[in-house]
């Protein structure tokens, strides 16, 4: 009897253990079995009507430190819809349409922008939008380098509701930098509260209005009964009654979140959750677009001259061109969400390029012989600086470079560490960035913007590049340019002469973080850097 | 007992300042440039750097800024955060209720079920419950708390769909209903591994009780076996939980970060992560110093207990 009890207990401790172990996620099983099927491409009924109410609770996975753009860096998923802009662009066609601003027109010959602002607008706070505030907030934004662009600008009030935005030379994207790169805040709640209270308080002119921000928790706003803004068909915006701005840092508990209905939207930034979603019918409406996407770039030293194999371009050429095999590397460290090219001017952009990806032809036995002809039949030894973002790229470049002999030291630093901007240390370097793609507004990217654009001089490339001379001239015909079809035109030899001809750099992958939506959200697929939620709606 | 008292301060005193120079020097040692950290971005102009470099004292030593730093941290003043460019204190204030309220609800719910658990397994030593709690303690002992979260989450969000997956807020804000709901997993998450550390500690002591002297005698007098359990053996035998809640008690404040992270509750083990992440160092110190702080003083509080729960036991200069 005694025995038998044991038994029992034995089978119920077991019984147990493996009940726990059955309910977790093991494997592709039970992961299938975490995310429901559902499907939310294009099943729902041709132009549904926008209902009222409802509040969209998009998904931010980082914490936001401040909710004003005009004094530090905020993700704009955190302001959308409660800050505007004088204009709006159209993401996807680069076109700039009247949004605070009504008209403009540009002068090119004093290259100075003259923007009628729309009248009647007011802040949360009940303070007037007008031409004082355009150039207060310009002013404020310039001062503490919160510009999209490092152009420089003078704002000047020609009256109440208008301004005049004078460059100090031409810019081709001009209208991008007077009319898109500035959001407003309200003058008033500043003066009236101070700065630290401004910064986490944002009182602007959009659809919805900032109720309170609960740290590493949410961003919650509600409707602005009074916004200034109809639809097409004559009715009030927006249609939602509040906008929350969601803070998960946990890609799982984001997930589980966003399948339970917690939130509508989720930013996939790991590769088993975006998968997985996928796997289970969501679809990632991510645009692999301007400003969206972080590349992953690799560049030499070639500051250096002696005792360096870099400096040699044949050596360049061999391990960058031939020697790796960067569609298996964009694989094994970006998952199958990244994108392997080497341009970074993607299709349907400016400078896009169909032939370029076609100059890098994985060939290990002609890289193992160019570089014996350069004089390292054994390969050498070298380092590799990496940030954390980049070490996953990094740590399969250092497998890669294996087998052409060359045995890199992976060191990782932090992202203002003084060493990646320190040319006499020698090596390679990964360097992610979330790069403008929009080439009209930096020509070449930002990696190389220091040339020339008044950007940063510091910054890792720009001090530890050789650039070539030819490079230099193509550059600067490229970033003279007057139209977009001349900017196009040198962009394309420029980036040739760059990745190309002097390989100097070489983009490994390009990867843009998912994004999925609930099925009973529309209208809010948007970019979180330009649009917002206004126009968004929920089923009832 | 004061002098005693009087001796753990000046030992907790050390302890701190020990504490707060290593996370002050340790903290310096974060490669990067801070200046870049505060100004919120890479490109910024001369004139810029310049100003932040002096606001943050970067142009003083590193003893002077440590002084300055303690100097101001006696006052309460613990610096602005450099990523929330708030006083640090008022970011910690915000989030010490919630970290405390899953913090102590999670022992307030793993003490007596432990315990019960550990009499039961010790009072039925050798029998079918003794092996049925015992296997669950060491189950749950070896279960990783953010596996457990997971769980929790794929049962009662994905499957049930009766719980939120996130968020936290007290009555006051979110009302009663959600704020339950909110609290059930972490509070459960918090407590499993409690559970099982209650119970093996309850066990063990039970069975050291069990085969006293004054145990056989009680029993030899006829005194019923509920009141040996209860009376006899369960006073003494719990002395030594006093240990392993004191442990529980001093990780208070920083023992719930992989719970707070992964059910996005706004407390501070999430500030904690943040600030490691954004280079924080006012933010990181300020925590780093509050949190040995408590366990210091969770500690003696610990001692005082042992007092106060066995005259046996002294705290004077002979007695330690």
């Amino acid at each position: 009897m005694k025995g038998s009890k044991r038994i029992i207990a034995v089978l119920l401790a077991l019984a147990m253990v493996f009940g726990l172990a059955a309910c977790g996620p093991s494997g592709n099983t039970a992961n299938n079995n975490a995310a429901p099927v559902q499907n939310n491409t294009n099943n729902t009924p041709a132009a549904p009507q926008p209902v009222y109410g409802g509040v969209l609770r998009m998904h931010c996975p980082s914490t936001a430190t401040a909710l004003c753009n005009l004094i530090k860096s905020v993700g704009h998923g955190f302001i959308a819809g409660c800050v505007e802009a004088l204009g709006k662009r159209d993401f996807v066609t680069q076109e700039i349409s009247p949004w605070l601003a009504d008209s403009w027109t540009f002068d090119d010959k004093t290259n100075t922008v003259t923007v009628k602002l729309h009248q009647g607008v007011k802040f949360h706070d009940g303070s007037d939008f007008n031409a004082e505030v355009v150039k207060w907030c310009n002013d404020l934004a310039k001062k503490n380098n919160r510009l999209s662009t490092a152009h420089n600008f003078e704002t000047e009030v020609v009256d109440n509701y208008t301004v005049k935005i004078i460059f100090d030379q031409f810019y081709l994207d001009w209208e991008q930098c007077a009319l898109t790169s500035v959001n407003y805040y309200s003058k008033e709640a500043y003066d009236k509260n101070g700065e630290e209270w401004f910064l986490s308080n944002p009182v602007g002119t959009g659809a919805f209005k900032f109720v309170e921000y609960i740290p590493n928790q949410k961003v919650v706003y509600t409707k602005n009964e009074n916004y200034w803004r109809k639809d097409a068909n004559g009715n009030q915006l927006p249609y939602l009654d509040g906008y929350e701005a969601v803070i998960i840092t946990d890609q799982n508990a984001a997930m589980t979140a966003f399948v339970n209905g917690e939130i509508d939207h989720l930013v996939g930034t790991d590769e088993a959750v975006i998968q997985q979603l996928i796997t289970n019918g969501y679809t990632n409406k991510c645009y692999v677009l301007p400003d969206s996407t972080t590349t992953f770039e690799v560049y030499a030293n070639t500051v250096i001259k002696e005792n360096n194999p870099w400096a040699d371009v044949n050596v360049r050429k061999a391990v960058f061109l031939y020697g790796i095999d960067w569609e298996d590397l964009t694989v094994l460290a970006g998952g199958k969400s990244a994108i392997c090219t080497h341009s970074i001017s993607l299709e349907n952009t400016l400078m896009y390029d169909p032939t370029f990806n076609d100059a890098y032809k994985y060939d290990l036995e002609k890289a193992k012989k160019m570089l014996a002809d350069a004089g390292y039949p054994n390969g050498f030894d070298s380092q590799l600086m990496t940030t954390a973002i980049s070490k996953p790229c990094a740590t399969v470049l250092q497998e890669k470079l294996k087998a052409l002999g060359i045995n890199v030291t992976i060191e990782q630093v932090g992202g203002g560490d003084a060493k990646r901007y320190d040319p006499s240390i020698p090596g390679i370097e990964m360097w992610a960035t979330t790069t403008n793609w929009d080439v009209t507004l930096r020509p070449l990217g930002s990696m190389h913007s220091p040339l020339d654009l008044g950007g940063s001089k510091t910054q890792g490339p720009v001090v530890k590049v050789d650039f070539s001379q030819a490079y230099r001239d193509l550059y600067a015909k490229t970033a003279a340019a007057k139209t977009l079809e001349e900017r196009a035109e040198w962009g394309k030899k420029a980036l040739r002469q760059l990745y190309i001809e002097d390989v100097n750099s070489t983009l490994c992958y390009v990867k843009a973080n998912a994004q999925f939506y609930g099925d009973n959200v529309h209208e809010a697929e948007f970019e979180f850097n330009w649009s917002s939620p206004e126009v968004a709606w929920k089923d009832k | 007992m004061a002098k005693y008292l009087l001796k753990r301060i000046g030992t907790m005193i050390i302890v701190i300042i020990i504490v707060s120079l290593a996370t002050f020097f340790l903290t310096n040692l974060v490669p990067g440039d801070i200046v870049y950290t505060v100004a919120g971005s890479d490109e910024i102009d001369d004139a810029m750097y310049d100003r932040i470099y002096h606001e943050l004292n970067l142009d003083k030593s590193t003893i002077e800024r440590y002084l300055i730093w303690v100097r101001n941290a006696l006052k309460g003043d613990f610096g602005m955060s450099y990523a929330y460019s708030k006083p640090v204190w008022e970011l910690i204030k915000a989030r010490i209720p919630t970290t405390l309220y899953i913090s102590i609800m999670s022992i307030v719910l793993s003490v007596p079920i432990g315990v019960v658990f550990g009499m039961i397994t010790a009072v039925f030593r050798k029998k079918w419950p003794d092996t049925v709690f015992t296997m669950i303690a060491n189950v749950l002992n070896c279960l990783p708390q953010f596996w457990i979260a997971i769980l929790l989450m794929y049962i009662f969000c994905l499957k049930l769909k009766w719980l939120p997956s996130m968020g936290f807020g007290f009555p006051a804000k979110v009302g009663w209903p959600k704020f339950i709901q909110t609290s059930i997993m972490p509070i459960i998450c918090g407590s499993l591994n409690a559970i099982a550390g209650f119970t093996r500690q309850t066990r063990t002591s039970m069975l050291e009780v069990i085969r006293q002297d004054y145990i056989r005698t009680a029993r030899a007098k006829g005194i019923s076996e509920r009141k040996v359990y209860f009376k006899h053996m369960m006073k003494n035998g719990l002395i030594p939980i006093i240990t392993v809640l004191g442990g529980r008690l001093a990780h208070i404040l920083g023992g719930s970060m992989i719970i707070e992270n992964i059910f996005s509750i706004p407390g501070m083990g999430v500030l904690a992560r943040t600030s490691v992440e954004g280079k924080d160092i006012p933010t990181l110190q300020a925590i780093v110093l509050i949190t040995t702080l408590v366990s210091c003083a969770a500690y003696i509080l610990t001692d005082i207990a042992y007092v106060v729960v066995d005259p046996r036991i002294s705290l004077s200069e002979s007695g330690d």
